[in-house]
């Protein structure tokens, strides 16, 4: 431009004069003539000006549309930033969390319940994933609709119903019904085997759909059932050691949190956060399946046989006090808690407390034993009946007073003997060592539910109570207190209070066992190993308990026949209705365990040595094969039950004299 | 100016064609990629299927195994093979210089074998995946062979799950048959019920797991 500027010019200013020659227009410059180039220039301003003037009143209407559009566009955008602010800011949350739940999504990873194993890590209670199957009705209402439109049948729910009863194992007509019931959500089958739910997906029915799960199983069924307990339906422990180790055993439910897109896809790019189910640990009992089950099969048909209401047994580890075997007769059925009775404890041999009876005599002879009062051998005198603090006691058969050796006392379950070296003792020595033997006080055992048994306080003695414990009577214990008292004996005088979880395994793998319980010294070994040759003479002929007598072995234990109060006699003893009980060891100079076993009202065989002597022999048989346990070899030292006469020799079994 | 404009010219076409090629390169390797990958997710489906049919079975199995391992159903297999309880065992105790003593009183076996008047019921469940089940036939070789001909010869009535059964079994059993020298049937009035004696039906289902 700067080029052709120059010679642009004077050809613009030519016209100029031309301008000049209009005076009107500008008066004042006419007044010069004398300048004929002068006019041009003041003329042009009057020439511009109009276009100048014009120019900027547009330019002035432009200013303020200018401003007007300005000022509409900032408040539009400011009622824009405001509504972000508003979105963004202040509502932010709310919006998110909305957009999150419509594709964020958490599924709950179930914790696997762990395992109750026994001592030989045989699964009793363990859980494997299972699968519900859940309706949708609206869907298969929708599916049926649909089917009439394209096919005139309306047959749609009773196929859904024929063909998924057999899977599910419920009846079509009540498969019809959940069908058809309200709502978008029927459950129709829980803890359906993988398998078998797989069967059902194959089928591939709208509306139909599987939901994981877990289940407890328990293979063994009935077997340790009353140990074990049963869980909830909804997992969580409910009795016996599920409930008592809940903690433990339960784990931590995990989950999964993902995005999906509007299709219902997961978005892989969004973060997945897994937060991993852990597991429940396991605990290891004591028990051993086998004779648990074998002493089960024993109880439920000693019960059938013998016509009685219950029995229940208790093998124990005679060193370690590790119980080996809890039963009872007609245990429910784990798996399926129907069979459970409410009206019956659930695990009678710690929650049901019972007179002993006579079994309980060996804490009198221990307690004599040890205080230096009797020997095997010392000679009592022991008549008919004896009459002590009011009340007249005699012996389960008649006999006139004759002599019997403190052996012969124990061996042929004499009460009047044993009241007469309970008198030698003295009630405050007795009630020591019954204390000492456990009587009346929990064993601790990992259990719910353990009853305490009952001991009566001395305070509360009346003048017939020291008539009546000695040999059993007025005072009760479980079937577990009764095999810790013979544990005692069995361990050479030192009672450890009986424990049934061996060891626990936390979720990350830490294996917590048992620690043995310290031991309380009751008696004496030797008074131990004297009182175990005395309860020999038991099951030898010509004591109350030779059922219980195993060839080859030599044998330790006590009968016991306790008469049970009779609630229609206004709680008066009864003549017929007792309490069958047998405690012993095996073998006798070197016990390996030791059984307990109480037999509740037997109709047939009344006495303990009728019915809970062969459970004894029936188990032990067992034990002794299945833990292999041979005889020590040695021989039963002959101790004389009674002083004989010529007549007595001669009818009587070798060992009596 | 001609010149200027003519000379581009030439030289855009093959760069348009370069980027035609490209773009129609581009799109086969797409459409090539998402075909790959929607082959593979079928694959991965059906493979992810598979491993839940596998997984399912494996559940189904271990359960099936456990409870015919149930001492309720160890012992109606036993019975079946017509084995009875040992009753008062025997032991030889080795002493020095090789001597041998008989301890215990041991007697041979006097028991009739148990009958089982109904026999544990085979669990409800079946395998469904062909390719799985030829696996597990495969996998299970000669230790079940002796055991399944056992079976078949003395009880017809042994459900087809105590193939696991009877391997378990045996080690048990031999364990003590082994110890003791000879089974007995004792003194006692009563002779004593077997350690195995009518398991009733509840106790036998395998696999029954509600």
């Amino acid at each position: 431009m700067t080029r052709f500027g120059p010679p642009a010019q004077p050809p613009r200013r030519r016209p100029a004069p031309a301008r000049a020659g209009r005076p009107t227009q500008s008066p004042r410059r006419a007044v010069g003539p004398a300048r004929p180039t002068r006019p041009t220039r003041p003329a042009r301003p009057p020439a511009r000006r109009p276009v100048r003037r014009r120019r900027t009143m547009r330019l002035g209407a432009l200013n303020g549309r200018l401003r007007f559009g300005f000022a509409a566009v900032c408040t539009l955008l400011l009622v824009i930033g405001g509504r972000l602010v508003q979105l963004q800011g202040l509502d932010g949350s709310k919006y998110a969390a909305g957009a999150a739940a419509q594709r964020v999504f958490t599924m709950t990873l179930h914790a696997i319940r762990g395992q109750i194993v026994d001592r030989n890590g045989t699964p009793l209670a363990y859980t494997s994933t299972a699968q519900d199957i859940t309706a949708d009705p609206q869907q298969i209402k929708a599916a049926a609709a649909a089917q009439r439109k394209l096919t005139g049948r309306d047959d749609l729910v009773s196929g859904y119903a024929t063909t998924l009863a057999p899977l599910v194992g419920v009846r079509p007509a009540a498969l019809a019904k959940l069908l058809t019931g309200p709502g978008q959500y029927a459950l129709i089958a829980t803890a359906l085997s993988p398998v078998a739910a797989q069967k059902v997906t194959a089928l591939g029915l709208s509306g139909i759909y599987t939901q994981p799960t877990t289940q407890r199983q328990y293979p063994g069924r009935t077997t340790a059932a009353n140990v074990l307990g049963t869980v909830h339906s909804d997992g969580t422990g409910a009795a016996g050691i599920e409930s008592e180790y809940e903690r433990v055993l339960a784990g931590k439910d995990g989950s999964v949190t993902y995005s999906t897109d509007n299709m219902g896809n997961v978005n892989p790019a969004s973060s997945t956060v897994t937060d991993a189910a852990r597991n429940g640990g396991t605990v290891r009992l004591t028990l051993d399946q086998s004779l648990q089950y074998t002493a089960q099969q024993y109880l439920d048909t000693a019960v059938r046989e013998s016509g009685a209401k219950d029995a229940e047994m208790v093998v124990m580890d005679a060193h370690t006090a590790q119980v080996l075997a809890m039963a009872s007769s007609g245990t429910f059925d784990a798996a399926n808690p129907n069979t459970i009775d409410p009206n019956e404890p659930m695990n009678p041999p710690v929650m049901s407390a019972f007179e002993p009876g006579s079994v309980q005599k060996s804490i009198t002879f221990a307690a004599a034993l040890q205080q230096h009062l009797i020997k095997p051998n010392t000679v009592i005198s022991v008549p008919p009946t004896i009459n002590m603090g009011g009340v007249t006691v005699s012996d389960a058969w008649y006999h006139p007073t004759e002599r019997f050796t403190a052996t012969g006392i124990l061996a042929e379950s004499s009460n009047v003997g044993t009241l007469k070296v309970a008198q030698k003792l003295g009630p405050k020595t007795w009630d020591a060592y019954e204390k000492k033997f456990g009587v009346g006080q929990k064993t601790g055992i990992e259990l719910p539910g353990e009853s305490s048994g009952y001991l009566p306080p001395m305070s509360q003695w009346s003048g017939s109570t020291f008539a009546n414990l000695p040999f059993g009577q007025g005072e009760s214990m479980t079937v577990l207190q009764l095999a810790s008292i013979y544990q005692a004996i069995a361990n050479n005088g030192v009672r450890v209070p009986p424990r049934i979880v061996q060891a626990v395994t936390a979720p990350d793998g830490t294996v917590t066992t048992t620690k043995q319980p310290k031991g309380i010294k009751v008696v004496s070994a030797r008074t131990a190993q004297t009182l175990r040759t005395m309860l020999e003479s038991v099951t030898l002929p010509g004591g109350t308990g030779t059922k219980a007598a195993i060839p080859g072995y030599r044998v330790a234990g006590k009968t016991g026949t306790a008469q049970q109060p009779d609630p229609n006699h206004g709680g008066a003893y009864s003549s017929w209705m007792n309490w069958d009980t047998f405690a012993g060891m095996i073998p006798a100079d070197d016990p390996q365990f030791v059984v307990a076993i109480m037999v509740d009202n037997p109709a047939h065989g009344v006495e303990g040595g009728d019915v809970a002597a062969p459970l004894f022999h029936q188990i032990a048989t067992y034990e002794i094969a299945h833990a292999h346990i041979p005889p020590t070899g040695s021989l039963s030292k002959h101790v004389p039950l009674q002083v004989c006469d010529a007549v007595t020799r001669y009818a009587s079994p070798s060992t009596v004299c | 100016m001609t010149d200027p404009k003519h000379a581009p010219r030439a030289k855009r076409t093959p760069f348009v064609l370069l980027i035609l090629g490209l773009m129609a390169g581009g799109l086969c390797l797409l459409l090539a990629l998402n075909t790959a990958s929607a082959a593979n997710e079928v694959a991965r489906h059906d493979l992810t299927a598979d491993d839940q049919s596998a997984a399912a079975q494996l559940v189904d199995l271990e359960n099936q195994v456990q409870a015919s391992a149930a001492p309720a159903n160890l012992a109606a297999a036993a019975a079946a093979l017509g084995m009875v309880p040992a009753g008062n065992p025997g032991f030889l105790k080795i002493g020095k210089h090789d001597t041998v003593r008989v301890m215990g009183s041991a007697e041979p076996a006097s028991l009739e074998p148990v009958v089982i008047p109904h026999p544990a019921p085979t669990p409800t469940k079946t395998p469904t995946s062909t390719k799985t089940l030829t696996k597990t036939s495969t996998r299970t070789p000669t230790t079940t062979k002796t055991a399944q001909k056992k079976t078949a010869k003395n009880a017809k009535t042994t459900p087809a799950t105590t193939h696991g059964t009877t391997k378990q079994t045996h080690p048990t059993d031999t364990k003590t048959s082994t110890k003791t020298a000879a089974k007995t049937a004792t003194t006692s009035t009563t002779p004593p019920p077997s350690p195995t004696p009518t398991p009733t039906p509840e106790t036998t289902l395998p696999g029954g797991n509600r």
